[in-house]
């Protein structure tokens, strides 16, 4: 089998992550609920995770990590805790679900407004288009780092100082991009920064957070047992613990904690110089191609390993099938719950074959994929 | 179990309580972390427990790491 949808989950793990979560099958108490081994050692697992990601995203002093199921409860937890309702709010066409429904949801519920940034032909969107569609009663932006269909990345460090410069809540979907791209928490002007830990983290499902500056508000989405000040009616008030409401799933963190001490011994830059190598054979071997379209910006200096395509008018999911069937080939075909993304590549109807490389694919895995789809475009 | 003169920290959160005891344990600083006493706040959660003259390290250790808001109490344990 080749898998090439490491943009949906990565299979292939760092050897030793599985067996971190066996490990702590057999080790862990529940975090928080006592002082005996069981549970202190879950304690330091959780805290061995935020100071991994703290190295990783580079969070500065007053800067915290809360733990969630993924990048979707930390999206969730972000708009529709800290978005002031009744306010303007900017996001982009770059948008996963995970971003769109829970505004949608303010949009009828809290009388929030949305606007949203163009792309242009190549999936890009510009901070130009930001100060002209900026209001008086703008109070956030939303943002993909990386759109998860092009894989192209945006300048979060033009759009932090637009959100900075006029005091907007910032609001960062580092879901594909939380291992493919440097992410320098403490000088991106960003409030809150949402990640996964299955995808490019490499961990198992299950993990995910929000790294945030202490003093920003969120109100909880999930309310209940802490493991401290039981006798209060609402959630302690100091973060990360305010959003960690019930057990957390050491079990699992305890295999991120194991890969993110991967990336951070094996160094983000070598991960990421291994992954756009592979990206770089599997684009040169499609673009010669006939009949194949390329979606994105190839050439961008900084870019996740996900690349998407079409083969003539087929339909994406038939492509899809084809190559899974016939080839083994792991692929994501349709709208990869990004609808506009699509409407403005103008794949609403045909979808894209999505190719998304990780740190363990192969040349030979990139070799046999071109292969592959050479001869279903002939 | 003989009862004697004890320093015990009590914390706003539980992450504070790991963070503490990480950077206690880095500074060579004894103690360890117990359930957090009933004399102290009714409910739950963690506290540092150490012998009864490491205010000072202990407090500069937290200092550092900007925890501000740890209480420090002397109980009989």
């Amino acid at each position: 089998m080749i898998y090439l949808d490491n943009s949906a989950t990565t299979m292939l793990k760092p050897v030793g992550v599985a067996e971190a979560v066996a490990n702590a099958i057999n080790e862990s108490g529940s975090y928080a609920r006592g002082a005996y081994t069981s549970a202190i050692w879950a304690g330091r697992t959780l805290h061995e995770a935020r100071k991994e990601i703290a190295k990783l995203f580079n969070l500065g002093d007053n800067q915290t990590v809360a733990f969630c199921a993924n990048a979707t409860t930390a999206l969730n937890t972000a708009i529709l805790g800290a978005i002031e309702p009744g306010s303007h709010v900017i996001t982009s066409v770059l948008e996963h679900n995970a971003v769109l429904r829970p505004l949608y949801r303010m949009q009828q519920t809290a009388g929030i407004s949305i606007d949203f940034l163009p792309a242009d032909d190549i999936g890009n969107i510009h901070v130009e288009d930001a100060k002209r569609l900026l209001r008086r009663d703008t109070k956030a932006l939303v943002l993909t780092h990386a759109s998860n269909v092009t894989g192209n990345s945006v300048d979060i460090a033009a759009f932090g100082k637009f959100a900075k410069k006029n005091e907007l809540l910032f609001i960062v979907d580092a879901a594909q991009s939380a291992g493919s791209i440097p992410i320098d928490f403490n000088n991106m002007n960003a409030d809150i920064l949402c990640f996964t830990g299955h995808k490019y983290l490499m961990g198992p499902q299950g993990t995910g957070g929000l790294c945030m500056k202490k003093s920003t508000r969120i109100d909880p989405l999930i309310y209940g047992g802490t493991g401290i000040d039981s006798f209060s009616h609402d959630q302690p008030i100091n973060y990360p613990d305010r959003l960690e409401a019930g057990t957390q799933n050491i079990h699992s963190i305890a295999g991120l904690l194991f890969a993110l001490k991967f990336i951070n011994e094996t160094g983000l830059e070598n991960i990421i110089a291994r992954k756009m190598a592979l990206f770089t054979q599997l684009y040169m071997g499609l673009q010669t191609i006939d009949n194949i379209t390329i979606y994105g910006d190839i050439y961008q200096k900084e870019r996740t390993s996900t690349l998407s395509i079409n083969v003539g008018d087929m339909d994406s999911s038939t492509v899809s099938d084809i190559l899974s069937t016939e080839y083994d080939i792991c692929t994501r075909s349709g709208a990869h719950c990004a609808p506009k993304m699509h409407e403005a590549l103008g794949t609403e109807k045909q979808g894209a074959v999505r190719l998304s490389i990780s740190y363990f694919n192969t040349e030979r895995n990139i070799e046999e994929t071109i292969n592959a789809l050479s001869a279903i475009a002939f | 179990m003989k009862e004697e003169l004890s320093l015990v920290i009590a914390f706003d959160a539980t992450s504070d309580a790991f963070a503490a005891e990480d950077v206690f344990r880095q500074n060579g600083l004894s103690g360890r972390l117990i359930p957090l006493p009933e004399s102290i706040s009714a409910g739950c959660g963690l506290a540092w427990r150490a012998e009864s003259n490491l205010e000072k390290e202990l407090t500069d250790a937290l200092k550092s790491i900007d925890i501000t808001s740890a209480h420090i109490y002397y109980l009989i344990l």
